[in-house]
């Protein structure tokens, strides 16, 4: 079987997919002295070379950056995405050429490029802690994480001190401290809601947001300018991408190959092993399969397309989709829900304003269920606050024709507060995706049906997120105030978890304690797939450091001979 | 911030060098030329975009700084009623412009682009009162387009494309304008 063919196609590890989490693999294993294939669905995508709108002025983007009518026909789903408009429909795929299937409401945002999603993401980075890593356990939900902070704070520390996290620390035993670059200063009415809060409540604080945003130099990357451009790809490196950080540290090892355009078809089963031979990859342009060899594999495709290979995968040895004898992979599905919290406008403060945009938010980390229990919910959530003075968007609705109205518009207007919150959903068998056969996209390859809802225990924790919002608000001076609780749509946060989740027991779950298949060693599963349960932070952060430690136990693991 | 300061900035201030090809590709954007060859709207009747200029500048006049015709703002919402409108809404669009041209012949015995500024307003203002929702939409466009266009930008807004940094609390200047991005 070893032709030259073959040899040419055969690598010591492969990655599938160059967002955030493949990045970290393709950084650590390349470093770790192994020739590393780096497979992307999409197309090349360079650092700064590929931001073509990074630079242009409001008046240069068409439509005012607003979507036309056929971006959304093209793109009914991504085009509701938050920072959708001319500046960044470039990053996000159109629907119509990547279709998957709702089985209920689910918004599924994609972006196929080198980079993937690291290049819009938020850039929240939040640890957990193990108020979140024992909850399931504790509450005999779900399976238990059979890892705890202890496993991963190295990692942690690691990945912040490569990636670059500005903000506060506060040494709250629900949101572990982090190795933090200086955070970004906060505005009047956020520095005066910081200090009223803990006079109100208790249990309650105001943070500066710990966000991969540089507030000075960091690794040859350069601090941030407050453009508050992000989502178009920042020339100056200044928040953390696969494009500008991972991608670049594994070129420089000599020892990556990256091939985009390549879609992976299946997991390649070794007939006498069972274990993992490589994976076959479709060319998007071409067609074309090819197979590529490797000692391991590292799926980072996003939770939702990782699974979706591995159900793809099926063989003798795993008849049921690879890596799935216990039958759970495809279920657990997750999202965090958010659009619910509360919004007001401060009176005070009319001489002041502030210079810049920045990219970073303030945060209220959770108080719910940590120290005391909450009679309606389990869990917690945070919230993501953002204020500022009212501009010419917030006034385009208000009544007048003419000059007064031109001046209210340019004009620095009242103070305005928006806060969100961000909530821990629970993990429930039902929600999952599968694959469709029947329908199947330009490659010929099955598409997804995705099944999911949330739960009677979020839409508790809802009305209390709501009702808490206000309190907050009313408490830091705000009037005017109202509060919002739209139906949560799964996958609008785009915080996919689970599906493949981690756990002790291989009858219960599909990855072990170090991300490896149970049922196929060489396989690992390092993205969103992987996870047992939210927590309420954002995931990223979680993802790099499950990464980083899995690539390096897989290096050690090699070294040893035990894979 | 004239784009010669913007690009003068940007270099100083990049500690990971923007490429060239980016920094060519920007400043040879065109800046809107007023001797150009005649407007052709898109979604509307050349008359109807006559009409169209004159109303989207009784919204935004001129006063200290140019007003929404000066920024070209009808070009901008033609374009946007074209290509951004959903079908429904595009018709609907044409239609309010219709009618309101139409009660400006019964009031004033003209179209809209002949009748006094005054008048205009005037007419604009009683139909935002008794909720036209064409006055809704084509207020909406305006704004944007005025903002998001150079001279609004610029002139009537706050420009400050690469500030440099961000700085939470400062005192606001006499005559401060409002940041034209967020």
């Amino acid at each position: 079987m070893t032709t030259t063919a073959q040899d040419s196609h055969t690598y010591d590890a492969i990655v599938v997919g160059s967002g955030i989490s493949g990045g970290w693999a393709a950084k650590t294993l390349t470093e770790g002295g192994l020739r590393t294939l780096l497979l992307e669905r999409g197309r090349p995508g360079e650092h700064v070379k590929d931001y073509p709108t990074a630079a242009l002025a409001p008046w240069e983007l068409p439509h005012g950056n607003r979507a036309t009518a056929q971006d959304v026909a093209d793109s009914p789903v991504q085009s509701k995405l938050y920072l959708y408009g001319q500046d960044s429909k470039h990053f996000l795929v159109k629907d119509v050429e990547h279709p998957y299937n709702q089985v209920k409401p689910f918004q599924w945002f994609r972006g196929y490029h080198v980079g993937g999603r690291s290049l819009l993401w938020a850039r929240h980075c939040f640890r957990w802690s193990d108020l979140d890593f024992t909850a399931n356990a504790r509450e005999g939900v779900g399976i238990d994480w059979p890892i705890r902070y202890a496993d991963i704070e190295k990692w942690y520390d690691l990945v912040e001190r490569f990636i670059g996290v500005s903000g506060e620390n506060a040494g709250l035993p629900q949101l572990p401290d982090g190795q933090l670059l200086p955070p970004f200063e906060m505005n009047c009415v956020e520095a005066n809601l910081k200090a009223k809060l803990p006079q109100v409540f208790g249990d309650r604080i105001l943070i500066a947001s710990r966000c991969a945003v540089l507030s000075q130099p960091h690794n040859g990357r350069g601090a941030c300018q407050a453009r508050n451009r992000c989502h178009r790809g920042c020339p100056y490196g200044a928040y953390f991408s696969s494009n500008s950080s991972t991608l670049p540290a594994a070129a420089a090892t000599g020892r990556l190959t990256l091939r985009p355009f390549s879609i992976v078809h299946s997991v390649i089963c070794d007939p006498n092993t069972g274990r993992a031979a490589g994976v076959r990859v479709i060319d998007t342009q071409t067609h074309a399969t090819t197979d590529y060899f490797a000692r391991v594999v590292f799926l980072n495709a996003s939770a939702l397309a990782t699974t979706g290979i591995l159900l793809n995968s099926a063989c003798r040895q795993h008849p049921n989709g690879f890596g799935n004898s216990s039958g759970v992979l495809g279920h657990y599905l997750m999202d965090h829900h958010a659009a619910v919290g509360a919004q007001g406008v401060h009176p005070g403060f009319a001489d002041k304003y502030y210079s810049g945009r920045r990219s970073t938010s303030v945060y209220v980390p959770r108080f719910r269920n940590v120290s005391t229990r909450h009679d309606g919910f389990t869990r917690g959530y945070a919230y993501e606050v953002y204020t500022g003075r009212a501009g010419w968007k917030d006034h385009a609705d208000a009544p007048g024709i003419g000059a007064d109205f031109k001046a209210s518009l340019t004009k620095p207007g009242p103070w305005t507060l928006w806060m969100e919150g961000y909530g821990e959903t629970l993990p429930r068998h039902e929600n999952r995706v599968s694959l469709n056969r029947d329908k199947r996209d330009q490659w010929g390859l099955p598409t997804l049906d995705i099944d999911m809802t949330y739960g009677p225990n979020e839409i508790a924790m809802r009305l209390d997120m709501a009702e808490q919002a206000e309190a907050i608000t009313r408490a830091g001076g705000f009037e005017k105030v109202s509060t919002f609780n739209e139906t949560p749509i799964p996958g609008a946060v785009i915080h996919e978890m689970g599906t493949a989740r981690m756990g002790a027991d291989p009858k219960q779950s599909v990855v072990n304690r170090f991300n490896q298949l149970h049922d196929a060693p060489n396989v690992f599963v390092t993205d969103g797939a992987c996870m047992a349960s939210t927590a309420c932070q954002n995931p990223s952060l979680t993802y790099m450091a499950l990464t980083a430690r899995a690539a390096t136990f897989a290096i050690d693991a090699l070294k040893r001979g035990e894979l | 911030m004239d784009r010669r300061t913007t690009l003068a900035t940007l270099a100083a201030l990049a500690s990971h060098a923007l490429t060239p090809r980016l920094l060519e590709a920007w400043a040879q954007t065109p800046a809107p030329s007023p001797g150009g060859p005649p407007w052709q709207p898109r979604a509307v009747t050349p008359a109807a975009g006559a009409q169209l200029a004159a109303l989207v500048d009784a919204i935004l006049p001129d006063t200290d700084t140019p007003g929404a015709r000066a920024a070209g703002v009808h070009v901008f919402v033609d374009l946007a009623v074209a290509e951004c409108l959903p079908d429904g809404e595009r018709e609907a669009f044409r239609t309010g412009l219709d009618a309101l041209n139409s009660s400006c012949r019964r009031a004033h015995g003209v179209d809209v682009d002949r009748a006094t500024p005054a008048a205009v307003t005037a007419l604009l203002r009683e139909a935002e009162t008794a909720g036209t929702p064409f006055v809704k939409a084509l207020k909406s466009l305006t704004v944007l387009g005025y903002a998001t266009s150079r001279i609004g930008a610029t002139q009537a807004l706050a420009d400050n494309q690469v500030p440099g940094g961000y700085r939470g609390c400062i005192d606001l200047a006499p005559g401060q304008r409002a940041w034209a991005e967020r």
